[in-house]
């Protein structure tokens, strides 16, 4: 599955992390850029994971960015950490809130995000059907599949970041695959 | 767009008291990502599990398991494609943009 994996990051990321917001705590606000180019990709593509929507994804990093960036004073422990679970929080809430409003969009006006054109050929099928079965899937079980196959966290990692055990995220992760084989395997089993 | 609070906590008791909306939710009106919806469920073989975990598996159990391995192998080259998605190249500027102009 996924062979990029997502290392936490080491002691000195995490004092160079706090060093960066000391000084735009202190006014130097051009130094935020950095911890938006360190954790940047990662969060887009839990967002992207989340709302199957390049776009939204876009508003939400953007807008927990921002919500970061204001609170920012109130980072305690590891920012990637906390910046996430304000990522984590507005895809859930976007979710909430598509599924009220039963918007909709259509997948394929989206801009893609892939790294190059011939990955944007290359899209297959699957990928509009496991979009599809995705969105199908509760948010908690959807939560779990992105953040192991798409971000490539391992479990230890993925427990720390949303405060549960490794046990139940094992779990909601089996759950989300025996789901989506479920909804796909009639057309690719 | 912010959603709106659908936490009752929130609400005064007056206006919980006195809503009436204040009523158990139908499964109609209750968002999807609150409800526990049963799923169906295909069985996966415990062998694709581990392999899916990365963890040792016993490379006869995955054999016998050939359409859920080429199965699960297709949906990983999709995940891959999807794990190296990347931040639109404007974004950081936009955002570092709304900051500045927010101050």
């Amino acid at each position: 599955m996924a062979i990029t994996q997502t290392p936490p990051p080491q002691e000195d990321q995490i004092d160079a992390d706090q060093a960066i917001i000391d000084r735009v705590l202190a006014g130097d606000q051009a130094a935020f850029s950095t911890l938006i180019n360190r954790y940047s990709d990662p969060l887009y593509r839990h967002a992207v994971g989340m709302t199957g929507s390049p776009d939204d994804a876009a508003d939400i990093l953007q807008n927990s960015f921002i919500k970061a960036f204001q609170h920012l004073g109130e980072v305690r422990g590891r920012f990637d950490a906390w910046v996430f679970r304000i990522v984590a929080n507005g895809c859930k809430d976007w979710l909430k809130n598509i599924r009220r409003t039963h918007l909709s969009y259509e997948e394929d006006d989206q801009p893609s995000g892939y790294e190059n054109p011939e990955e944007e050929l290359d899209r297959g099928e699957l990928r509009g059907d496991l979009d599809q079965a995705l969105k199908a899937l509760p948010s908690s079980l959807r939560e779990a599949f992105v953040m192991k196959h798409v971000e490539g966290r391992s479990y230890e990692e993925m427990a720390e970041l949303l405060d549960t055990s490794v046990g139940a995220l094992k779990m909601r992760v089996h759950r989300a695959r025996e789901a989506l084989q479920k909804l796909l395997e009639e057309r690719y089993l | 767009m912010k959603p709106e609070n659908l936490d009752p906590r929130d609400a005064s008791p007056e206006k919980l008291l006195s809503s009436k909306e204040h009523t158990r939710p139908t499964p109609e009106r209750e968002p999807m990502t609150d409800r526990e919806v049963p799923l169906a469920s295909a069985h996966t073989p415990e062998a694709i599990h581990q392999w899916l975990d990365g963890e040792k598996v016993n490379e006869d159990q995955l054999r016998a398991a050939d359409k859920e391995y080429e199965f699960w192998r297709r949906v990983g080259q999709e995940t891959n494609r999807r794990s190296r998605m990347k931040t639109p190249s404007s974004l950081p500027g936009e955002i570092m943009k709304a900051i500045t102009k927010d101050k």
